[in-house]
């Protein structure tokens, strides 16, 4: 029987009698080795994951996938009607033959197109809470008033509370929601996009962390902060821009940012 | 019996009459002599609803496994392992757009098994949309979703339990005329003692729907879990081989068979796309082994899943 490489698989205590059979399966039936996944410095495009289908949405399994795009994925489980590829346990031997014979064939996904579109909606409309373009507008709200505040139409504390605290708590909202879905828009292909977004948030974050900063600073220090948050504003222009034109592409057209007041 | 806790945080109180269980008496649980909790507790029902904080950052299912610990531990409610729980994790904040219409359709696609609880997420930001959208009885809409999760829990748990052994099963038929291979290979699978003994207690007999109506329809009358369990923890392998038809080798490539397989191939090399999945559906159908496990497994949760659509079904 011609292999296309070793076979991996992924694993979780919970699952891990199936795997337990599939590995005896292997062994005495199929003559293959399948191993536990543990190194992944041994992924190469000639291994392969076998993905319960109840595990797919195991965030550690996610980011291998999302960052290796040569590794085969196998989803196994056991639904005929299922709207994915998968290898259906009720006709063991023939499928799972199949897959190791088959030299070549294609990655199969983890998810279908609409799944992954069905959590990227999520990610843009959120769970019942604000859209993710509210979030990044409730950011920039707080520094496109720094200068209505420095010419002296807000208090120091004003701004500090009704500006910079809410816009650190809706920050720190938008990094743990973009991190929990960013791994989504990979899977769409939307790595180089994810990958910009990733760096913009790296200063982004250090700047809206230190924002309490900006206020209290010497009049002489206020043009350089002035230029510090314009830099900083565009960037989250350019995140925002990011996520219309996504949007846009895959037909979830929400309510893009928008200026205060407009 | 199943059982009903429902866990509120304090913060979140307002949630008692959200939930139309003003009624029930509640009591005030303590961490380090802070009200943190109320908790209403029943044996009639089953359902455990646990309430998100507000601007939570760690994953849902942390810290759902967080708060079962804590049930645990300070209110000593143990949920074991495959104990059937279902924990609703009440989502959402104030001041958010309507999403209401996202809680009705899709809640099946949330459901999730975390180390034998099953959790269920609703989405929500104002509780009057709710209330609205299920006529005001938010505590009668909750029970009859988990009927539906129930079975739908039912289904996945009997799936995740039974499956490694229709694995093993479908192994052992496969090499029984090799009889070195076919003892190593028992030998191995009746070694894994934890794992059949997790069998024995699920599921019950009632657990299996209309079983009779599926075994009369497939003709498994020989097959008798319970039996083929023993058989198994008594390594009898003769008992096994003997007693019951799910040891029979695959039959032999009929020449239908055969001649389908020679037109999917062709197919394929056609690049006929849509031919070719429909022959290949065919062939497959055609090929399976009519006496292995999955097969009967498949029946059992294709009952499970007419009830899941009839308990889905609007009534008047």
């Amino acid at each position: 029987m011609d292999s296309t490489g070793n076979k991996y698989l992924f694993y979780t205590k919970e699952y891990s009698p199936l795997f337990t059979s599939l590995q005896r399966y292997f062994n005495y039936i199929l003559k293959q080795e399948l191993n536990l996944l543990s190194q992944i410095e041994l992924l190469t495009s000639t291994n392969a994951i076998l993905v319960y289908q109840e595990e797919r949405e195991n965030p550690d399994l996610l980011k291998i996938v999302a960052n290796n795009s040569n590794i085969k994925i196998i989803v196994v489980g056991f639904d005929s009607n299922s709207s994915l590829n998968l290898i259906d346990f009720s006709n063991i031997k023939n499928n799972l033959s199949k897959i190791i014979c088959s030299e070549g064939s294609q990655q199969r996904q983890v998810f279908t197109e609409i799944e992954l579109i069905d959590k990227i909606q999520n990610f843009f409309k959120g769970h019942g809470e604000e859209s993710i373009f509210q979030v990044l507008n409730a950011v920039m709200y707080c520094f496109q008033n720094y200068e209505f505040y420095k010419s002296g139409g807000l208090t120091d504390e004003e701004y500090k509370d009704y500006y910079v605290a809410p816009a650190k708590s809706q920050w720190e909202k938008f990094l743990i929601r973009f991190d929990k879905y960013k791994v989504y828009l990979r899977l769409l292909r939307y790595n180089v996009e994810v990958s910009e977004i990733d760096n913009y948030c790296v200063i982004l974050d250090e700047f809206v962390k230190n924002s309490s900063e900006l206020i209290e600073v010497q009049e002489t220090e206020d043009e350089n902060n002035l230029a510090k948050v314009k830099k900083n504003l565009g960037l989250i222009k350019k995140i925002d821009y990011f996520f219309t034109t996504i949007s846009n592409k895959l037909g979830l057209m929400d309510a893009p940012i928008q200026s205060p007041g407009s | 019996m199943e059982k009903v806790v429902i866990l509120i945080p304090r913060e979140k109180d307002h949630f008692h009459s959200d939930l139309y269980i003003e009624k029930k008496e509640f009591t005030d649980v303590s961490i380090n002599g802070e009200e943190v909790y109320s908790l209403y507790k029943t044996d009639t029902e089953f359902l455990f609803i646990l309430l998100r904080k507000f601007g939570q950052k760690t994953n849902t299912e942390y810290w759902i496994e967080e708060k079962l610990i804590e049930l645990d531990k300070i209110l000593s409610i143990k949920f074991p392992q495959n104990d059937r729980i279902i924990a609703i994790h009440w989502g959402g904040m104030e001041n958010s757009t309507a999403l209401i219409n996202y809680i009705l359709p899709k809640t099946d696609a949330s459901f999730k098994l975390i180390n034998g609880t099953a959790y269920l997420t609703f989405y929500s930001d104002s509780n009057d949309q709710i209330r609205t959208k299920t006529n005001g009885a938010i505590y009668k809409f909750l029970l009859a979703r988990l009927k539906i999760l129930s079975f739908a829990y039912l289904k996945k748990m009997i799936i995740k339990l039974w499956l490694p052994l229709a694995i093993d099963i479908q192994g052992l038929s496969e090499v029984q005329n090799d009889t070195v291979k076919a003892d190593e290979y028992f030998a191995e699978v009746k070694n894994e003692t934890e794992y059949l003994e997790s069998l024995k207690s699920f599921p019950k007999d009632d657990d299996f729907p209309r079983w009779a109506e599926i075994r009369d329809k497939n003709g498994y009358k020989e097959f008798d879990f319970k039996k083929f369990l023993d058989a198994l923890t008594n390594n009898d392998f003769g008992l096994l081989l003997n007693s019951t038809n799910y040891l029979r080798v695959e039959e032999e490539e009929t020449e239908e068979i055969k001649k389908l397989k020679n037109e999917v191939a062709e197919l394929e090399k056609k690049s006929n796309e849509e031919e070719y999945e429909k022959k290949k559906k065919e062939l497959e159908e055609k090929m399976k082994n009519p006496n292995f496990l999955p097969n009967w497994l498949q029946d059992v949760v294709g009952v499970i899943d007419e009830k899941i659509k009839e308990s889905s079904k609007p009534k008047d």
